[in-house]
This record gives C-alpha cells, structure tokens and sequence, in this order.
C-alpha cells in the first residue's frame, strides 16, 4: 500500500513554535534569535546590547549553551533575567525548549527576549523557534567570505552584525567583498559594522534594535484594538 | 549535522502515519526537500540508514527529490529560480526579491504493508 501526502516533516517543531508565537503575542513580547559562527561575539553583543537597553527596557536573556554555563555568568552582572539551556552536544535550538523557558518567565513584565543561539553558521538557520527576527553575527577574523559560504542564514536574518571591526587593519578582510556578497543574497537587510567590545558602531545596532522593539508593540497594541 | 535532528522528526512522523494507517512494516519512504534546507543528501541518507532500524521504517529505501528555490521579483514581478543563492533579480537587477519555493522539508509518500497481510 502506498500512501501519498505532504506532510511537514518538521511539524512538531511547527506546533510548538505557534505555541511560543501565540505566547509571545499575548504579552506584546519581541523575540531575537542570534546566530553565529563560535567566537564571533554574540555572548559580547549581548553584554553591550544589555548595556545599551536595560534603562529603557526589560530584556530577557536566553544562553544556550552546548557544554559550560560561561556566557550566563559573563552576563549575570547586568540583572537581566537569564535561562540557561544545556544543549548536550545538540548543533542547534528546537522550538520546545524554548518554550520551556519561556515557561518559567513572568512574561507580563519582558519586552524582549533575546537568544544567543548555538555557535553554528548552519543548523540554527534551519529551526524556526518562534522568534520574530534571525540577527546573524560574522566577525571578521572569519574572512570576508562568509555570507557566501552560508548563504541561507544571511538571506534569514532581519539584520546583520559584522563585529570585530576593530581588527581589520590587522588582516586581510575586505570589508567590500562582504558587502557585495551580503548584497547578493539579501539585497535589502541592515548590515552594522561594529566593535562590540570596543564599542564602534553599537549605537546604531541599539538605534535599530530600539526602534523594533517600538515597532512591534505598535503592532501589537492596534491589532488588539 | 542538522541532518540526524530533521532525520530524527522524519522517524517520529513515520511512526505517527504508520500507526495510523495501521501499518506494521515499511519498505519505502519518500521526501522533499528544498534548497534553503542545506541538506547534504549524503548525510540525510547516512542518518536515516544508520537509525532507521530501531524504528518501524527498518529496511525501509528512502528517495530524497529536491526543490529549486524559486523567487518573486517585488519590483517587476518576473518569476525566477535562484541559482548558487544569488537572490537577485535576472530581469531587472532588483535585490527585492520574495522566495516562494525552496524551504520545503515533507515526507511526500509512504509504502508499506498492513497488520492484515
Ligand atoms: N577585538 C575584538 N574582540 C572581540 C570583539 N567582540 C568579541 N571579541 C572577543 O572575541 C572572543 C569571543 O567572543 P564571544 O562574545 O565569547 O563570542 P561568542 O560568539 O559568544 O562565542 P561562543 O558562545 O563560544 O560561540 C572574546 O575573546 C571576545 O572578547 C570585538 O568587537 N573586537
Ligand atoms: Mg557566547
Ligand atoms: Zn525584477
């Protein structure tokens, strides 16, 4: 007997994700996905993205993490709410978990929730958490070859990081390559050139990020008008 | 090695069809998958031989097809496919470009025997 149908092989993460999205909706919660290559700085992004918005808004922090809990501890310092999740060897994050964490926040007082993602160029792109925005993170010790190489996270994301940039004198990145090749695969995203650490180019991030966060709770409040 | 993960659901989705067609063993399975999916077809079949034994798809043959990604230009409204990710479009240079294929991840067709014969 053979059976014909179209069925989603992904359709439990489907579900769980719409669970995540109808959660989210619910309490006008922003949610941001990060992606990058191990090192590329998300953990640092983070540290100054916490640094720039906590004054103005509540932000909630998901580390995850495939063996240590490192990158929650370096962000403990700032206050945000954190949820550690210990992949165990897992290359990417799957829509449950996240609802299990966002399980154990008191989503009524949050105005986003960030997530720093597996260090992975690759699988991450592939798993729909229920976020509402992919941030991809390169760096530029990674070559300027990048978006070319994982084209399908670039065309993803809603915005692209290129950290780092503090360290271009100091290899052979070209700066215009990247952007040529960004350009390819996705014509239209915001690209931010940025020193997360040195703190070059964060303000325009935050200006961005700001005016998402704002964006989505407009969007918000009129549809449940 | 997003490919054992998505495997792994494959599996999942096999029992539930099996079960509820009343099915006791497979022979063959059949998926579709997109561009934008980065599978590595060598990797998707190495990750469903090397697990499909523990599940009711044991022995069962897998066909993989795969779909072109195909666009939409937002600004002169050509239809094209994307070839090498270049999501530019060919009539018009636009970068605005809507895709419309590609992300496809589906199990298209099952092949097995019922409890009854
Ligand atoms: N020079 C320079 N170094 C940076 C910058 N941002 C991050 N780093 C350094 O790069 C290293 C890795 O940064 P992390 O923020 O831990 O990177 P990550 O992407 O979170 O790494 P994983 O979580 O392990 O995948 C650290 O030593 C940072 O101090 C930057 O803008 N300039
Ligand atoms: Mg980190
Ligand atoms: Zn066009």
């Amino acid at each position: 007997m053979i059976i014909e149908l179209r069925q989603d092989i992904l359709v439990a993460n489907q579900k769980m994700v719409s669970v995540v999205k109808e959660r989210l909706a619910q309490e006008k919660v922003l949610m941001l996905n990060i992606i990058g290559s191990p090192g590329s700085g998300k953990t640092s992004l983070l540290e100054a993205t916490l640094a720039g918005l906590t004054e103005r808004f509540q932000v909630a922090i998901i580390e995850a993490d495939v063996e240590t809990k490192r990158d929650s501890e370096r962000l403990e310092r700032f206050g945000a709410p954190l949820y550690h999740i210990n992949t165990g060897g897992m290359c990417h994050l799957e829509s449950d978990i996240i609802l299990s964490s966002l399980d154990q926040m008191d989503l009524a007082s949050i105005d986003v929730v960030i997530i720093e993602n597996v260090g992975n160029l690759i699988c991450p792109a592939d798993f729909d958490i229920g976020e509402h925005a992919k941030i991809a993170v390169s760096s530029v010790p990674e070559g300027d070859d990048k978006p070319s190489k994982y084209p399908v996270l670039f065309r993803e994301a809603e915005a692209v990081v290129l950290n780092k940039v503090d360290l271009v004198p100091y290899t052979n990145f070209n700066t215009e390559n990247f952007t040529t090749d960004l350009r390819r695969i996705n014509g239209t995203v915001p690209l931010f050139e940025l020193s997360a650490t040195g703190g070059d180019g964060v303000q325009a991030w935050l200006d961005w990020l700001v005016q998402r966060i704002e964006a989505s709770q407009a969007v918000d409040v009129t549809a449940s008008i | 090695m997003h490919e054992m993960s998505i495997v792994e659901h494959l599996f999942g989705v096999i029992a539930e069809i099996a079960e509820k067609e009343g099915l006791s063993s497979i022979q063959r399975v059949e998926v579709e998958i997109g561009g934008m999916r980065q599978i590595v077809p060598e990797l998707f079949q190495f990750a469903f031989d090397a697990g499909k034994d523990r599940t009711i798809a044991a022995g069962a043959e897998l066909a993989m097809t795969f779909v072109p990604i195909q666009a939409t230009c937002n600004v002169c409204g050509a239809v094209f496919e994307v070839q090498l990710h270049e999501y530019v479009c060919g009539s018009c240079g636009a970068v605005d470009v809507k895709v419309t294929a590609g992300k496809e991840i589906l199990i298209t067709s099952i092949e097995g025997d019922c409890d009854d014969n």
